[in-house]
Formats: C-alpha cells, structure tokens, sequence
C-alpha cells in the first residue's frame, strides 16, 4: 500500500506540478493570514481581558506634564515647592475621585560601613534578595556594592487591588504611610510567596543610604498569596510573588536634609513631584470629566500650567478598538484567501477523480478497499498541507529572520492549522470516495478508450 | 464441480429498463466459458454481476457455495480480490506505473512482503514472456504486451475465476489468438474463464458458448 501511496503523491507532484505549487502556495498564505489573525486575536483578547480587569468599569487619568528637563527643574524646584504640595494635598482629599500611586521600582540594598565591599560582603539576607531575579531579571543587579529587589510602592488601599490576598500577615496600617523622622526609619514591608522560604513575619532587614549612613529597618509584616498580581501604573500585569511590597509613605520633615544633600533613597519615592507624576486619578464614568474639570481647577488655582491629564482608559478604548479593526480585516483577508484555497482544492479534487477514473477503476477491480482508497485520498490531501505548511515555515523563518514579518505561530494557531487541514483532508477523502461510488466501475475502467 | 452459478438473474437500470431476465448460467472450475450476444443485449452486465460490481434485484448467485448477493462493500471487495481476476478490452494498465508495478497491484494491496511480490511478479512475467518489460511502462508496449501485463496482473492473485471481457477486441487477429492460447493454457493450468466477446472465431476457442439476447439466454 505504501507503495501506491507513494506513486499516487509523485505522479501528483511530477505530472501536476502546476496545480501542485499553486495549491501550496495558496494554502501556505491562506495559513499565514490565518496565523496573523489568530495571533491579532489572541493579542487582542488578552489586553481587552487585562483592560476589563485593570480598568473595570472606571475611568483612569495619569497625569503628565508638558516639556523636559527645564520644566521638571522649574516644577521640582523650590519656587513651586508649596505650589505642588497644595495640588498633592487636594489631589489626596477630593472627594471627585481616588488618588493612587503605586509603582515599580527597586528597593536597593546598600552596606552600611562601606559602600566599597562587594556584594560578598552582604549579609546572607540580603544576598538572599538575588533570588527575586532568578528568572532572567538579572541585569537588575549591576553593582557588585548593591543589592537591588523588584519592589512596589504602593498608596493606600492597595488591599482593594481584586487579585492581591495576604496568606499570612497583616495589611499596612495607615499609619505606615507616613514617616516622621529621617532617623531609625521602620518600614513595613509585605513580602511575596516566594520569599517565604527565606524570612517570615518578624524578620528585620537592615539598610542604610549610602550618603548619609542613616539606617533603616524594613520589617516583614506579611506575605502575599501566590500568584498575586495587580495592573501597575503602565497598566502592566505584575505578578508579586517574587517582589517586595513597601508603602509609598509620605514625610513630616525636609528632604533636603541639614548638610544640603539630596536623600536619594527616598527620593523616587518620597519627592511629591514625582508621586504626582506617577499617579493615577481613578473615578466613575460618570464622575470623569467632572474629575477631569475639577483637576485642571487645582491646577489653576495653583499655576501649575505645565500639567496635563491623559485618560488612559479612552485610550486604551481607541486602542483595543483598532485592535478589533485591524483582526476584523486580517479575519475577512483570512476567510477570502481559505475560501480561495478552498475552492481551488475542491476543483482539484474533482479534477483530480475525473481525470484518474480509469486509475481508480483498476484499483477497484485490483481488490482495493474503500479503507485503503479512504488513506489513498487522504495521503493526496497531506501532501498538499504538508508541502504548504513546509512553504508556511520557511516564510515564517525568513520573513522573521529578516526583521520583515512575524506572523507568529503558537499552539493555538498550529491547532487551528491542524484541524483545518484534518478538516480539508477528510472532506476530500469523503467527497472522493462518494463520487467513486456513485460511478459505475465499467465507466471507469472504459475512461479514455 | 460447480464454481458459480447463476439462477433466475433480472437487473434492470433506473427500474425501467430490464438488462437482465430471468438469466441462467452456471460455470463448473476448470472450465471456459464464452458469452456472445450483440451490443447492449446484457452480456457485461453478467460479468459485472459475477464479478460483484453490481448486485442482481432478483435470483440467486452462487459462487463456491456461498450466496453472492448477500455481500457488500469491503467483503465484496475482498471477494474480488482473492477469487476474481480481470481481463478488459483495452488493458486497463496505469500509465505511469511500470509493467513490474501494474503487475503488483493486488499484491500490493494485500500487503505481501516485497521479496514476495517481486518473486511472483517474475515468476509470471517469464511465464507470459514479458520479464523484459517489466521497467517498461504501458505505452512503451505492444497491444500483445499489454494485453500479457494485464493478464499477469489478473492471475497473480491465482483467483478462481478470470473475466476477459473483449480480450481481444483491441488487438490484431494474430494477437488476439496468441492470447487466446495463453488463456488455454492457464485454463489448462486451472484457471476458469468466462470470456464475453461478440467474435465468433473466439468463441469457438472456448469449452462452450452462452448466447444472450436481450437479456435472456437464447
């Protein structure tokens, strides 16, 4: 059997290679327009999917500022100092909607006695913080004198967060948010599932600022469920287990300390001009340009002109709904071209029973069984997918190696391109098979005499 | 002994036009049987019903003591195979398959080993003197050497019973009975034959003649 198989699959490549190329070429672009609308469609399921659950049914503002360095240097200066502490302080209090800053960073580890030591140096705790960059997140640690962790500074209410549950602990209280002193700070900390072989609740990890030697004390109060994750200030999925969760506290005293140093290890944190640039104004649909109207009135009353709001979750409305359009289309541009391929198969197939009666006829009278000539079909069929699917890879390889297109092929699309194919192949295998029976096997035999 | 028979055979086309009335034929093994009758009077029909192309609407078929018309699809199939062998008119070879490959063809599909199919395959081509051919592919070939293919690959199976319809009917007249001898000589070996023909000369080569006219023995 293998035998006529394989004469049927070369006498269909050698005596029809026109036919041939043009069905596997057909069939590898229907499959590439199948493969970049499926991928679109994935793509575009998933962040309408992280939109719904980030954005829920809230509208979401950050703000931002026009201009560069001169104007953060104007801004952060302390000309506008109370300016933007009196916005900070009515962005906390309005009762239109919800200020929220919580953020990415690295909490860094510096030594206490000298910044000099390498990082074999650390205390054994500390060190133990390069696990959390296991997972090819190593390039974070670029001093052999620090230690960096993957951290989020969070406001108040993170607990609210839908997917963020402690296993064990407890939530920050509010008075965690606020540090009175520059000297012996304690910091509660929550700490991820993954740390939980490493400390647990109680533990004291000592840090201190490379400038000025003061110490500090994150204390573990917690640890987080695993798998917890929450949509960060980018609105990017954060899974937390392997980070450390501090709250984005707010100060009673001067940064700019006595000796005139800046406390940079605050600083990210702690300059409320950066807690405004990296907020969140979150409120009802129906509160959002009320909200919208309201923040542009603070900055009014403040004359701080440079900022600006930009509603992120319209954006992201235009955006998942180009992203809809541009699958739509790739989906029209997929069904025409499988429509295509399929009616050319099809042809085929006919074409193909027609012009091979008499061949079948002999099979027939030979002791052919409607098994065999059911895998005879069959094995037609998977050439033509098998070749096309060759075609489909060496274009995927080529177009993607050369930076031009890549249309992506994942289980999901391959599964897709299976059951199309099976699909196809049974039909043609089934079509035959009904189109021999319904011959009379005289008329077969006698075709072409 | 009796191989096949066949008692009061009607078959009819789209239930109005009867091919077949009430026909009767019975064939012993060893023997060689011609089926003459003009066009159209239902001689093929009786081979197609013999070989199980088609089924009979009414009468019994017997063949070796089993009731024909009881099976269907692949054990028919698997009848054919094992028990009948086919002679045609114009060959019925692939043309793009080789001599050594058209000949194989049941053995193919019966899975036999490849040492097995290439022995049978030579064994039957010296037999029919065509061993020479046999990477030749059918249009390299004479109608004589055709017909010889065709005849291997009818026989290679060693089935009960070979139907030649017209098996000379695309061959000159020396060909023609050069093939009848080969047939009277695997008949000799055992083969039965039914041969249907409208040649007289050829029918006088057989055992015996049935005659048919619409559809009824005459």
């Amino acid at each position: 059997m293998r035998s006529i198989i394989f004469e049927e699959i070369k006498n269909f490549v050698i005596n029809r290679t026109v036919v041939a190329v043009l069905l596997i070429i057909a069939f590898s672009f229907s499959f590439i327009a199948v493969n970049i609308t499926l991928t679109d469609f994935i793509y575009a399921s998933n962040e309408q999917s992280a939109a719904e659950e980030s954005y829920g049914d809230k509208t979401f503002y950050k703000i931002t500022f026009i201009g560069e360095d001169e104007v953060i240097n104007r801004l952060s200066s302390d000309e506008y100092k109370e300016n933007i502490k009196n916005l900070y302080d009515s962005l906390k209090t309005s009762p239109l909607f919800d200020y929220n800053c919580t953020f990415k960073d690295s909490m860094l580890f510096y030594n206490a006695d000298d910044t000099e030591y390498s990082s074999d140096d650390f205390p054994p705790h500390k060190k133990e913080c390069l696990f959390g960059y296991e997972e090819g997140d190593a390039d974070f640690y670029t001093s052999d004198d620090m230690l960096y962790l993957k951290a989020v500074y969070v406001s108040q209410g993170f607990e609210k967060e839908q997917h963020i549950e402690l296993s064990s602990g407890s939530w920050f209280k509010t008075e965690d948010f606020n540090v009175s002193s520059p000297d012996n700070i304690v910091l509660p900390v929550l700490l991820g599932s993954a740390y939980k072989d490493i400390c647990k609740t109680g533990d004291k990890i000592e840090n201190a600022h490379p400038a000025v030697s003061k110490a500090v004390t994150l204390s573990v109060i917690g640890f987080l469920k695993e798998n917890s994750y929450f949509y960060d200030n980018n609105n990017e999925k954060t899974i937390l287990n392997r980070y450390m969760i501090i709250p984005n506290w707010d100060i009673g005293y001067d940064y700019v300390l006595n000796n005139q140093s800046y406390d940079s290890f605050f600083s990210d944190t702690y300059n409320i001009f950066n807690k405004i640039v990296n907020a969140r104004i979150i409120c009802s649909n129906e509160n959002a340009d009320a909200a919208s109207e309201m923040f542009y009135k603070m900055l009014n009353d403040n004359k701080l002109y440079e900022f600006s709001l930009i509603n992120e979750t319209s954006g992201m409305r235009q955006y998942l709904s180009s992203l809809e359009g541009r699958t739509v289309s790739c989906g029209i541009i997929a069904v025409f071209m499988i429509l295509l391929s399929v009616v050319m198969f099809c042809f085929q197939v006919y074409y193909n029973i027609r012009k091979n009666r008499k061949k079948y006829g002999i099979y027939m009278i030979s002791g052919i069984t409607f098994k065999q000539l059911f895998v005879l079909m069959i094995a037609n069929a998977l050439t033509i997918f098998i070749l096309s699917d060759m075609l489909l890879c060496i274009l995927n390889f080529s177009l993607n190696n050369g930076m031009i297109l890549d249309f992506g092929t994942n289980d999901y699309t391959i599964t897709v391109l299976f059951i199309i194919e099976t699909l196809l192949s049974l039909f043609m295998a089934f079509f035959g098979l009904y189109k021999l029976k319904k011959m009379n096997l005289c008329t077969l035999l006698r075709e072409n005499e | 002994m009796s191989l096949l028979s066949l008692e009061n055979i009607t078959k009819s086309y789209d239930k109005k036009t009867l091919v077949l009335k009430k026909f009767n034929l019975s064939v012993d093994s060893g023997e060689m049987v011609a089926i003459t009758g003009k066009s159209g009077s239902g001689k093929s029909t009786v081979l197609n019903i013999i070989s199980g192309i088609e089924s009979a609407d009414n009468g019994r078929y017997i063949f070796k003591g089993n009731d024909m018309l009881e099976l269907s699809g692949d054990k028919m199939t698997v009848f054919r195979r094992e028990n009948i062998g086919f002679v045609l008119q114009h060959f019925a070879l692939i043309e793009n398959n080789t001599v050594f490959k058209n000949i194989a063809l049941p053995l193919y599909l019966k899975h036999e080993p490849k040492k097995v199919i290439k022995e049978k395959v030579v064994a039957i081509a010296k037999e029919l003197e065509i061993d020479k051919k046999l990477d030749k592919i059918p249009k390299q070939l004479s109608g004589g050497e055709a017909q010889r293919a065709a005849i291997a690959r009818a026989i290679i199976n060693q089935p009960s019973l070979i139907l030649a319809d017209e098996p000379t009917g695309a061959l000159d007249e020396d060909t023609g009975l050069k093939i009848m001898r080969i047939f009277r000589k695997l008949n000799k070996k055992g083969h039965t034959f039914i041969i249907v023909t409208h040649d007289p000369g050829i029918a006088a080569m057989c055992d015996r003649t049935i005659k048919i006219k619409d559809g009824k023995n005459i």
